[in-house]
């Protein structure tokens, strides 16, 4: 995906086609310029099919599922759960990001690229004072 | 009253002047590397004073500051306890510049000392204590010190200091406006006198902790003088100036590093304080060029609980995640607020009326973690700072507050200060999350031994330990919290309060595909004593809640119920738990190698039945030996599952839009779903 940036775990962007793209298969999920979830499979799920409330009626462990719903977002290709959201039932579906796709093709170019590797900085922190290195405790 | 433009500016560093300027370049070659590390130093020494002082437990366990500010009050550098006071420090020190310097019933003078908690001047709540002096050097203000830490007592309505059940700020005890206690360098006998009226359910306590942060301000004063006489006015100047500056240049390269555009999460706290209700907090995190600005739009309305916070205490706890998270690596100054503005809402649970009751600010605003770490971890992902994205602590403020004549014959009001230091961290984008990692609001807090707490209070530990699945769950999972439990032993009862804002609707979310932090509820078991039949031998001893609740091996009376709880007394022998949740999973479960989900079971960090239902791996559950074929075969059939259950977007939200949640979880939302205000609040 030579053309495309990296935009989380499961998401790249092909800046040639402004197309969201599955990481994991491919898939071409839709326009960039619009909510990638719109492009995903949308299950709601109760909650307690996740967190084992492990005793029965209110206040256990698991989330209330009269209050809290788990909204889960899955690649039509491969099946990926790509986000999740936990929500009340019935509450908007966040439009989580909305990127400056204008911005991003000037930043990278036509080509694009993924983005650097973690944990190797581009440019060193000019400010850090020799005794706050990081990880360091007061 | 107050003077909301001080407040709303008062996190921003004054323009330097030409003086400054100059000063700063006048700096010679390794001047700023070692003088700043010297006023780290010297900031640090303070700090510590005050811990050697001092004994409340929250002065301990790490909700404390101390730091130095310009003259101007800019905040210079600061040693931690918890960010939020560092930032909240610069108001009251530019209130009495700007109202009290040349009044002459007040004035300012070399040996002054000044004091405040009163939220609405720039603070978080009134738990929260701060001592000020002003620097001097030949005759000028060179410069100030501020120590502050919360105290677990204001001599409110409840005792603890965060009144669960508020009505109004007349609720919540002593509210101290920036007041001069002590001249000549000598606190005001009267004025202490005062102070130990208010606080007359722990009086030792407000006397002792006072003197100890004005102390460590002395120590701050003394150490920064004896550099301005070896260095010269300028030359502080200057270094005071290059800190600022060199967080703020910092700060808005990296900004300008990450992608433009908007990002958004949303979560919700459950309870008004008072009564369980859905509350949303939603951010809006919009990225242009090398500004940023936290917009918190869409928030619910100001309500009659006390579950709601000023604006400049939910500025401070962006700034928390600011400094210790994307921006770890800058001089912990001013500079780093410069290029970040704020949009927060009057007239909602993030901006009330002055007249609302508070003192539960932190856990209402801290819903900002869990908000900018998933806004900011999903601007960070495309940029060098990846291995900061990270969904953040969780912090649902559920350790409790006792009130006793503890064993010792000593009145007691304080925090426990284990379950406060006892929240799990987030996964990131390459490893697990940090089971029982510490404190939210800052990362230097130390949870006391349970032998510490045993000999402060009349309590016994049934078991403090991790909590399994606790933690969210994903390809890395999240940190888990704790179960922890006490036994109220040597004392014909204590009374109890806790502030939390997560038993029915977690906050603290997962990212990319992790799921959330579990909730945890709040469990007393009562009509026992536990001492006497554990003396028995007779009980086969729990080592969870789970086994608590499931067992009831002391054949108690159960109860179930929120974790914010008023006052509640626990008698001798009867028992309540302070457990605490995880934090969020990153990524997809089905990727997590089924070898780590049974070293989650090995660490007890997991359950067998979370790892067959959420983890779907098939395994001998009696030698943990995976069956990696199988494990496939239900993970293929879990993502068929996925494709069959799931529906296309438009088709979703169709029948989606039609729920609703239970109309109590509306009771204090606003207008649905929008959170619009659609009542009066109208207190007395």
């Amino acid at each position: 995906m030579t053309d495309s940036v990296d935009i989380t775990e499961y998401l790249a962007i092909d800046l040639r086609s402004e197309t969201w793209l599955c990481r994991k298969c491919g898939h071409k999920i839709g326009p960039a310029r619009r909510n990638y979830k719109e492009g995903l499979l949308l299950a709601n799920r109760d909650p307690r099919e996740i967190h084992n409330p492990v005793v029965a009626g209110e206040y256990g462990f698991a989330p209330d599922p009269a209050w809290c719903r788990i909204v889960e977002f899955y690649c039509p290709g491969c099946a990926t759960l790509v986000e999740n959201e936990y929500l009340p039932p019935g509450h908007p579906i966040t439009h989580d990001i909305e990127l400056d796709i204008d911005a991003l093709k000037a930043k990278y170019g036509a080509k694009g690229r993924a983005a650097k590797p973690a944990n190797k900085p581009a440019a060193k922190s000019p400010a850090r004072s020799p005794g706050r290195a990081k990880g360091a405790r007061r | 009253m107050f003077d909301v433009d001080l407040i709303e500016k008062g996190l921003k560093p004054m323009p330097a002047t030409p003086e400054m300027i100059a000063a700063m370049e006048e700096l010679g070659p390794g001047d700023y590397e070692i003088y700043s590390e010297k006023l780290n130093l010297i900031v640090e020494e303070g700090k510590k004073v005050m811990t050697m002082m001092g004994i409340s437990s929250m002065l301990h366990s790490g909700d404390t500051m101390a730091a130095v500010y310009t003259a101007e009050g800019d905040l210079v550098t600061t040693a931690c306890g918890t960010y939020l006071h560092c930032v909240t420090g610069q108001i009251p020190v530019k209130f009495i510049l700007k109202y009290f310097q040349d009044d002459p019933s007040v004035g300012l003078r070399e040996g002054d000392v000044f004091y405040c908690n009163e939220a609405i001047y720039g603070g978080i709540h009134n738990p929260d204590q701060f001592a000020i002096m002003p620097i001097f050097h030949e005759g000028e203000i060179c410069g100030w010190t501020v120590v502050g830490a919360h105290q677990s007592e204001t001599g409110g309505k409840e005792p603890g200091g965060e009144v669960t059940t508020a009505v109004t700020r007349h609720d919540e005890g002593m509210k101290l406006t920036p007041i001069k206690i002590g001249e000549n360098y000598l606190i005001k006998a009267d004025l202490l006198k005062m102070m130990e009226n208010f606080i007359s359910r722990a009086p030792r306590m407000q006397v002792t902790d006072v003197k100890a942060r004005v102390a460590a301000c002395d120590r701050i004063r003394i150490r920064m003088q004896q550099l301005l006489k070896s260095k010269g006015r300028r030359f502080v100047t200057g270094l005071f100036r290059k800190m600022i500056k060199e967080s703020e240049d910092g700060v808005r390269k990296r900004i300008k590093d990450w992608n433009d555009g908007i990002y958004r999460h949303v979560v919700f706290i459950d309870t008004t304080g008072a009564e369980a209700s859905l509350l949303r907090v939603p951010l809006t995190l919009h990225k242009k060029g090398d500004r940023l600005t936290i917009d918190f739009t869409g928030t619910s309305p100001e309500h009659n609980g006390s579950f709601q916070a000023l604006a400049p205490c939910v500025r401070a706890h962006c700034a928390v995640n600011l400094y210790q998270s994307p921006f770890h690596d800058f001089p912990i100054s001013a500079g780093t607020m410069e290029p970040i503005d704020f949009i927060i809402p009057h007239g909602t649970i993030l901006d009330p009326d002055p007249e609302a009751a508070i003192s539960c600010s932190p856990t209402t605003a801290s819903a900002a973690f869990p908000l900018l770490a998933v806004t900011l971890s999903k601007m960070m992902y495309a940029s060098p700072q990846r291995d900061q994205v990270c969904g953040f602590c969780s912090s649902n403020s559920s350790a409790p507050m006792i009130t006793c004549v503890n064993q010792h014959g000593a009145k007691v009001v304080d925090f426990l200060g284990f379950p406060l230091n006892a929240w799990g961290l987030a996964a990131r984008h390459d490893c697990d999350g940090v089971d029982v990692f510490g404190f939210p609001h800052g990362p230097w807090g130390k949870g006391p031994d349970v032998e510490d707490t045993e000999r402060a209070f009349p309590l016994i530990h049934l078991y403090q330990r991790g909590q399994a699945d606790s933690g969210g769950y994903g390809k890395y999972r999240g940190g888990t919290g704790i179960a922890l439990s006490y036994i109220v032993h040597n004392a014909p009862y204590a009374i109890f309060t806790a502030s939390c804002k997560e038993s029915k609707f977690p906050t603290t979310t997962g990212l990319f595909g992790g799921y959330s932090e579990t909730v945890v509820p709040g469990i007393r078991v009562t009509g026992i004593d536990a001492i006497e039949q554990m003396k028995a031998g007779k009980v086969e001893l729990p080592n969870s809640d789970y086994e608590l609740l499931t067992k009831n091996p002391f054949k108690g009376k159960i109860v179930r119920e929120h974790q914010t709880r008023p006052p509640l007394i626990v008698k001798k022998g009867e028992m309540i738990c302070s457990s605490t949740q995880g934090a969020g999973g990153y990524g997809d479960c089905l990727e997590r190698p089924a070898e780590s989900v049974m070293q989650d079971i090995r660490q007890e960090a997991l359950t067998h039945w979370t790892a067959r239902n959420v983890y779907k791996v098939a395994y001998d559950p009696k030698t943990l030996k995976v069956d990696e074929a199988a494990t496939e075969k239900l993970r293929a059939t879990e993502r068929r599952n996925r494709l069959k259950r799931g529906r296309p977007y438009h088709k979703f939200v169709k029948e989606w839009s039609k729920l609703r949640p239970h109309p109590q979880a509306l009771k204090f939302y606003g207008t649905w779903p929008d959170a619009k205000k659609n009542r009066e609040v109208i207190r007395i």
